[in-house]
């Protein structure tokens, strides 16, 4: 039974590209399974860290034809997954793989709909609207460590502190594993060497402060003549403002987690100098005229293949473009560069891990043992490699190994050298109080929230910054008050107290620790 | 022997068929009218299961939502009555989107009805020997797709080589490109004007239809008496239209109401709310693009503003009913 492997992308990968790419994943591996050991425990690399040699069954899998349905949100997985089930099809010609790389909105329609039919994917991503522990609590997916062969095993490999109660722990056991890890994101901007080079800026050695950003984007906009900007933001996409706020501001000394809350207070950074400081940033560049015209219509994907046409010197964003521009845009010279600080110092980011982009198993699978299977692969150091290997880098592996053998472009190690300079893991309240989830799933989003006000900001419809930004950090607060409320009424053991992490050093990894000197 | 015209109107107007037996219309039963169209009503069943199961049953169900605490995707339901509709009541930004579409509902279907009576006017006159090529370019547009327009006409729109932006340029209008879909005070009316693009041709159509129904020869004459082109609009073509004209304008108001995917894809709502119609918020918090989703209050949304649609539709129909009737009145006192 040929594999049937459906993908809709959100990126422009052509289906070509990808099936040509399982194709010649499909050949190499039968080529390369000719001499090559299993290489399931060995410490060496392959010689091409793109092939995948499929370790020999350790589960006792089905005989009969079956059929494994796997959902997730494809983009740059797609191309792993792709050839992973092509190459394990081979082998075990009666297992047909069934895999949809969807976007998320799509995900939040499928898989609550599979789970009300009884007919969800074997493997499945959580929508991401949807605290993961809710679906633990509605039975939606089941444990895995009984199904990976050699748990513990396995289990120790990875760094420690990969598994955490309320996010891949519950009530003692595993339902899921970190596949990559959550120190990433937007957190450096992009630079167009030749327009930056015509201005007279070298992007890899410039201290970017916002003072020499403003200057290099007046004189990339003053070369343009109309033809090019300085800046670009992808101005519809609600989420971004709040990210270059958030990340700038927090460089500039407010910090906070990615939920904007100080830890050091337990109340929301809205309105922090640090803050306000990065919107007056985005004002100034607004007044500078360096901003693309149109920003305002594109959104992610729109401004990222803007972007590789030229129109623009600058523009922030996150790690996942690369591969994407390596891949459509060959003969774009980009450079990568860390977000500017106000200053010349800075406190780093603060991530927190998240289980948003991992997968997990259906309660009511038929065969969980093939799940036991490809995840004792893809959480091993062997798969880990693969995977970073052919995805190009875009979800950084949760083994700093895998991240440092793979052939990845010198640009995504930049990248990965700035995550590690520049963020550190924060405070999270979940670990300290597991009950703390319930309150995430009792929260109704203040509206209009974060991004939609600094976009209000940026266009004017929102004149005093001030005011606005104290009447989100209101309604948020009250929000999360509400939330917590009602939380304590379901019987949930939560309280405001729970948010302040008086012993907090946002230049440090918070640790085990910490988490018992706090008492 | 020949029937008087007079005797063959009555007997069209009372809708009596020339029965064989003479048998004076409805001393059949409903059963046996039933019967004897069975095969109307069997035909009709695919599309009557089609509409139940994707229009009317939805419909219920979102009565039912609208008086629940749900995400949509949990089991955890909670009954909550009427709290859904107090806050939806109180929200401002509800009130925001419902004037909002009310505006643009305003701001296009005047356009549109006037343009299209225009154009139909040109277009049924059948000497013109282009017109049915025209029609065919007129309505093209009402068979493409709103969201895959919305997206091409962000570019088109777009202040950076976009085309129009580029046209108005070249012949001077501006020298700054504007920002059509970015500004929010330009952002929904540019929808409006995109809307009315897309939609007039079918507008058009109807209105042809209704022009069929003057007869060409009270135009020959009234041109033989010397009525010019106004007077023959205003005295021959507007009476007789005037029952069309409202109906037409009904379902032209009532499609405006719902112009989900060109706004959406056009602008998001944005830039912040500027451009945020009634559907746009419904499906904002019915799918929780900032945190969990709100089925239950969405749905609340979605069953008052229904309620609106629904009281403006009836006071049309009454205010119709009420028109015909004096033109009913005024005729028959004539003859």
């Amino acid at each position: 039974m040929k594999p049937v492997s459906r993908t809709i992308q959100t990126s422009r990968i052509s289906r070509r590209t990808v099936l040509g790419t399982a194709g010649a994943g499909v050949l190499g591996s039968i080529a390369a399974r000719g001499g090559s050991p299993v290489f399931a425990q060995d410490a060496t690399p392959p010689a091409d860290p793109t092939q995948i040699n499929l370790p020999e069954a350790r589960v006792t899998l089905p005989t009969d034809n079956v059929t494994f349905q796997w959902v997730d949100s494809g983009d740059s997985k797609a191309l792993f997954f792709n050839k992973y089930f092509d190459t394990f099809h081979e082998a075990h010609p009666n297992i047909s793989f069934d895999y949809l790389g969807i976007p998320w909105t799509e995900i939040g329609e499928l898989v609550p709909l599979g789970i009300r039919n009884g007919n969800a994917p074997d493997v499945f991503q959580v929508p991401n609207t949807m605290p993961v522990a809710e679906a633990v609590r509605e039975g939606w997916v089941r444990p895995i460590d009984d199904l990976i062969p050699d748990f513990e095993n396995w289990k120790a490999a990875f760094p420690e502190g990969s598994f955490i109660e309320g996010i891949h722990l519950f009530n003692g056991r595993m339902y899921t594993f970190p596949r990559s890890t959550s120190k990433r994101g937007l957190h450096m901007t992009f630079t167009n060497r030749q327009l930056l080079a015509e201005a007279g800026f070298d992007p890899d050695t410039t201290q970017w402060t916002w003072d020499t950003f403003r200057e290099c984007a007046r004189k990339v906009t003053e070369n343009g003549g109309g033809e090019y900007y300085g800046v670009m933001l992808a101005g519809k996409q609600v989420g971004r403002w709040a990210d270059y706020v958030r990340n700038m501001g927090r460089l500039a000394g407010s910090s906070a987690g990615p939920d904007d809350i100080d830890y050091r207070t337990g109340e929301y950074a809205y309105t922090s100098d640090g803050y306000l400081a990065a919107i007056e940033m985005l004002l100034a560049l607004k007044a500078d005229n360096v901003v693309f015209p149109g920003s305002m219509s594109l959104n992610d994907p729109q401004a990222r293949s803007q972007f590789a046409q030229g129109v623009s010197g600058t523009l922030w964003e996150g790690e996942w473009s690369m591969p994407i521009w390596i891949r459509e845009n060959p003969d774009f010279e980009f450079g990568v560069t860390p977000l500017p600080t106000q200053s010349d110092t800075w406190i780093p980011e603060t991530y927190a891990n998240s289980a948003g982009n991992h997968q997990w198993v259906y309660a009511e699978s038929k065969h969980p043992e093939i799940a036991g299977e490809i995840f004792s692969y893809l959480g091993s150091e062997a798969g880990q490699l693969a995977f970073v290997s052919i995805t190009g880098g875009s979800d950084p592996s949760i083994f700093a190994s895998a991240n440092q053998n793979a052939p990845l472009d010198p640009r995504m190690q930049i990248a990965y050298s700035i995550f590690d300079d520049r963020m550190r893991l924060g405070p999270d309240v979940r670990i300290r109080n597991p009950d703390a989830s319930q309150v995430a799933l009792n929260m109704t989003a203040p509206q209009p929230a974060f991004g939609d006000v600094i976009q209000g900001i940026y266009t004017g419809q929102l004149g005093d910054a001030k005011a606005a930004m104290q009447d989100l950090k209101d309604r948020s607060e009250a929000a999360l008050e509400d939330a917590i409320a009602k939380a304590q009424g379901a019987g949930a053991s939560v309280s405001r107290q729970d948010y302040v992490f008086a012993n907090w050093d946002p230049s440090q990894d918070y640790s085990e620790a910490d988490y018992t000197a706090l008492g | 022997m020949a029937i008087s015209i007079a005797q063959r109107t009555r007997k069209f107007a009372s809708g009596s068929e020339p029965g064989a037996g003479g048998r004076a219309p409805g001393s059949r039963n409903l059963r046996q009218r039933i019967w004897d169209a069975r095969w109307c009503y069997l035909f009709m069943t695919p599309s009557l299961i089609l509409a139940v199961m994707f229009t009317f049953y939805p419909l219920v169900a979102s009565w039912y939502f609208s008086f629940l605490d749900w995400s949509g995707f949990t089991s955890n339901k909670t009954f909550v009555g009427l709290d859904n509709y107090r806050e939806v009541v109180q929200d401002q930004y509800f009130w925001s989107a419902y004037k909002r579409t009310f505006l643009f509902m305003l701001g296009s279907v005047p356009v549109r009805l006037i343009l299209s009576l225009v154009i139909a006017m040109i277009l049924n006159d059948a000497a013109l020997r282009l017109a049915p090529l025209l029609r065919t370019m007129f309505f093209i547009p009402v068979v493409t797709t709103a969201a895959i327009v919305g997206i091409v006409m962000t570019f088109v729109f777009s202040p950076f080589n976009g085309p129009v932006n580029d046209i108005l340029k070249a012949i001077g209008l501006i020298d700054r490109p504007i920002d059509f879909l970015g500004d929010p005070g330009s952002a929904m009316w540019t929808v409006v004007g995109v809307h009315i693009w897309k939609n007039f041709g079918i507008t058009m159509i109807y209105w042809l239809a209704a022009l069929q129904v003057v007869p060409q020869d009270l135009y020959e004459a009234a041109r033989i008496d010397g009525a010019g082109v106004w007077r023959l609009f205003r005295d021959i073509t507007l009476p007789l239209l005037a029952p069309f004209a409202a109906i037409i304008a009904l379902i032209t108001v009532v499609q405006t109401l719902q112009v989900f995917p060109i706004v959406q894809t056009m602008t998001g709502g944005g830039p912040f709310f500027s451009s945020e119609v009634m559907e746009v918020y419904i499906y904002r918090n019915a799918f929780g693009e900032a945190g969990i989703p709100r089925l239950g209050f969405a749905s609340a949304a979605g069953v008052f503003f229904g309620m609106t649609v629904m009281v403006i539709a009836i006071v049309q129909g009454l205010g119709l009913r009420k028109a015909q009737q004096r033109r009913r009145d005024f005729a028959g006192g004539g003859a």
